[in-house]
């Protein structure tokens, strides 16, 4: 399966894996288009990428606009789900209606924009969700559960949306803007520390996990998957 | 609701460590318990710890290498209803520093002596009964030098599915243990050993260490549940988590 030619939408595709994914996509030649909430961002990123890619503002949780976006571009081939903020905090402290705002992001997020895209039979769709949904920590018990989620999503929508495809990527941590607001001290030092932890030795690039990305866009027999590309975080 | 009442519970592996946990929780559930070893003297000892409410305790040598000695040891046991393996000679090191015959000789004593016993109890066993094999977490999260260990208990937990299809409907499961405050430590000090205790007590949620008995009474919640097969049951402080 070639991607040459296919449309590829990449929400949340304005940093980090998702723009990673826009231009390994459009590299091998697809018609790829990224989504962003913050137009500048979406302006930035394009001036990053060559050629074979669009970018327009979409609110994932508004409903409305996705479906104006998906209204305009019609059906897609490959859909990739890469946004969806979430809030951090230790569970007594963080207030709950952060934890639902997170799982409106992040979990609806995705639910909105698989509700109101057309996804080719042939084609594929790729959800998000992390390392964190089997492995704990103080501090991430809303995006644990919303990582989870996402995979039962992933599974369950393989059944019901078949023939087109549904996996999903289990990142673990990966070099993105996501560390950004992180004083680099201790930035550098959090990237030593896990890079010294796992069997690879380092932590992972936004680069390695397009290249997954595109694995499963092409491969047509892999569905209904949790592919973890962490490392080897799960071991250790 | 099945109890344990009147039922025979073999535990090979049974006169020291978490297999001795088993017998003592099996005994004080109304079990008739059969504790089997390789040195008649350990299973003498053994013996004196165990304090059954209505079921009666002996003891039974067996060489879980030795095919002869397990046929005869199930021969004369005769009847029995749940068992419980935790027997596994047999010692490891690093990949590159042992030998493959090395290797094979804990092969040998983890999976095979497990395969082994099951073959020679099952005749002995009734439909309507549970066999249960014991793991670790070395299955799902490797250590330098764990090799073979990690791919023996892999291997002992896909028995156990294997055979809860094929010899069904006597049902197969395997408990997954944590680090567990057994005879396994003696070679440490007291002292590093009660540090060792501490620190492994501090790393998992629960904050403690895991005790023999831990592990006795996940053994009878499978042996007693007869609902539950193909499992593999963590009982290891939420290790597995963290």
């Amino acid at each position: 399966m070639e991607l040459k030619d296919k449309k590829v939408v990449v929400i949340g595709g304005s940093s980090g894996i998702g723009l990673a994914i826009a231009k390994a996509t459009a590299a091998v030649g697809a018609k790829v288009v990224i989504t962003g909430r913050s137009a500048h961002k979406l302006e930035d990123a394009l001036a990053g990428i060559e050629t074979n890619v669009l970018a327009y503002p979409v609110d994932i949780t508004e409903m409305a606009s996705l479906q104006d976006f998906f209204r305009r571009e019609g059906q897609v081939d490959h859909l990739v789900i890469a946004g969806g903020t979430v809030s951090m905090g230790g569970f007594k402290a963080m207030p709950v209606a952060d934890a639902i705002a997170s799982m409106n992001n992040k979990f609806f997020g995705a639910y909105r924009t698989l509700q109101a895209a057309t996804v080719s039979p042939d084609g594929s769709i790729i959800l998000f969700s992390g390392v964190l949904s089997r492995r704990s920590q103080s501090g991430t018990a809303a995006i644990a559960a919303i990582n989870a989620a996402i995979e039962g999503l992933g599974r369950a929508l393989a059944v019901e949306l078949a023939p087109t495809r549904v996996n999903v990527i289990a990142p673990g941590l990966v070099k993105t803007p996501v560390y950004s607001n992180m004083p680099e001290v201790q930035r550098e030092a959090l990237y030593q520390s896990t890079s010294s932890s796992l069997p690879v030795g380092q932590v992972g690039e936004p680069e390695d996990i397009a290249a997954v990305a595109l694995t499963l866009m092409t491969n047509p027999y892999i569905t209904g998957t949790v592919i973890d590309v962490d490392g080897g975080s799960l071991l250790v | 609701m099945n109890t344990l009442s009147g039922k025979t519970v073999v535990i090979v592996g049974g006169s020291s460590g978490m297999g001795l946990g088993a017998a003592q929780v099996a005994a004080m559930s109304g079990a008739h318990v059969v504790i089997t070893s390789s040195t008649a003297s350990k299973l003498e000892a053994a013996l004196a710890t165990l304090h059954p409410t209505e079921g009666t305790v002996k003891a039974e040598v067996i060489d879980v290498l030795s095919e002869t000695s397990a046929r005869e040891c199930f021969a004369r046991i005769a009847s029995l209803d749940h068992l419980f393996i935790t027997a596994s000679p047999g010692s490891t090191g690093k990949f590159l520093d042992q030998s493959v015959e090395a290797a094979k000789s804990y092969m040998e004593g983890k999976y095979w002596s497990t395969y082994r016993v099951t073959y020679h109890a099952i005749p002995y066993m009734p439909e309507e009964s549970s066999i249960t094999f014991l793991s670790g977490g070395l299955a799902i999260r490797p250590s330098p030098g764990t090799t073979v260990v990690s791919s023996a208990f892999a291997a002992v937990e896909t028995l156990a599915k294997a055979l809860a299809v094929e010899l069904s409907p006597r049902r197969f499961n395997t408990i997954r243990p944590g680090t567990i405050a057994t005879d396994l430590w003696s070679f440490k000090s007291e002292a590093d050993r009660r540090k060792f205790y501490e620190k492994e007590a501090a790393s998992v949620p629960v904050q403690r260490m895991g005790q023999p008995t831990d592990i006795g009474h996940a053994a009878v919640f499978l042996m007693t549940n007869s609902f539950v097969t193909g499992t593999v049951l963590e009982v290891n402080g939420g290790w597995h988590l963290i």
